[in-house]
């Protein structure tokens, strides 16, 4: 599994809110994208990655 | 004979110089003194002279006259690249967030004549606001919406705009930009952000959304950039300077950042890949 073209630790069941908190990010303020197909934010919880996706994480900051 | 655009007007002429149409313009408005007559030849300031071509595009603008309605859109645009505007005024943009981003990115679409704008943003215009955005003193209190149209028919009254004066939702994504050909993110805050991006990649996938993260602070100008992050993505900024205490927001890295978004749109439509 490849999050930002860095391989990540995979484990069974691994869903993309839980993988969020293991990167370190706020799941409100990211966009996810595995192999190229964009998640909502509402299925981060019920969304599982296998071990061969590709994962973009696009973390946004405050300010405008 | 060729065809000459002068001020706006498609004319046939036998004229082969850029000072011979002058000097022929000046004859027929002899009420202007000959040093108070700026010439502008496709897109350039210049006071020597050219060759003509087919379609050339010329302006002869009189310093410190008010002109016709007719030839005030040419004048508008004498100084852009030929043929950029005719890419632009059936486009329209939706800019969300009307702050220090959607407030300068309004406005430079508007002077490079953009169709039409829709401008969305809930909420109304303060003091710390001034810092940064296009507003006056005399807008304080006023929604940003309205400051901003108000703005904006005071520097392209040929600009359409659309004002939605409320709080971009999940709920209301696919009806606030149905219209949009492009789609701008401009908000402040990361969750709004995150939210509209991920609305409009699900909504609307063959739409192009130009956002931005990472502006805040005095680092350094040229951290800024402009990214693709995906087929009709694209994001601005330094992606780390939040905005947070001890770390404002000044006008000239936003300002930066909202160029920065305001010229990618300007591209996607002139030159769409």
């Amino acid at each position: 599994m490849k999050v930002n073209g860095t391989t990540a630790a995979w484990s069974e069941g691994l869903d993309v809110a839980t993988l969020l908190r293991q990167e370190d990010y706020d799941a409100t303020r990211v966009v996810v994208e595995i192999n190229q197909q964009i998640i909502p934010h509402r299925l981060f919880t019920e969304t599982f990655v296998s071990q061969e996706d590709t994962i973009e994480v696009i973390r946004f900051v405050g300010g405008g | 004979m060729m065809q000459l655009n002068i001020n706006g007007t498609t004319l046939e002429t036998d004229f082969s110089t850029l000072h011979s149409v002058r000097d022929a313009y000046l004859c027929t408005h002899s009420d202007i003194p000959p040093q108070n007559l700026v010439t502008i030849y496709n897109g350039y300031q210049t006071a020597d002279d050219h060759p003509l071509a087919d379609g050339d595009q010329l302006n002869f603008i009189e310093k410190g006259a008010f002109p016709e309605r007719e030839e005030l859109k040419s004048m508008l645009y004498a100084r852009h690249t030929p043929h950029v505007q005719e890419h632009l005024e059936h486009a329209t943009v939706a800019i969300a967030g009307l702050g220090g981003l959607g407030s300068n990115i309004a406005v430079m679409l508007a002077r490079t004549g953009i169709g039409r704008l829709h401008l969305i943003d809930f909420d109304v215009v303060e003091p710390s606001n001034l810092n940064r955005q296009q507003y006056l003193i005399r807008h304080l209190g006023l929604p940003k919406t309205e400051a901003l149209r108000e703005l904006i028919s005071q520097i392209n009254p040929y600009c359409e705009i659309e004002i939605s004066t409320c709080r971009v939702t999940e709920d209301n994504i696919e009806t606030l930009f149905a219209d949009a050909t492009i789609v701008c993110e401009a908000f402040d805050s990361p969750e709004a952000k995150a939210m509209l991006v991920t609305g409009i990649r699900t909504l609307f996938p063959d739409k192009n959304i130009v956002a931005a993260s990472g502006m805040a602070g005095l680092s350094d100008s040229n951290l800024i950039q402009t990214r693709q992050m995906g087929s009709h993505f694209y994001l601005c900024g330094d992606g780390t300077s939040a905005a947070a205490p001890g770390m404002g927001l000044m006008a000239p890295r936003v300002t930066i950042c909202a160029a920065h978004q305001a010229n990618k749109i300007l591209q996607l439509l002139v030159e769409p890949s």
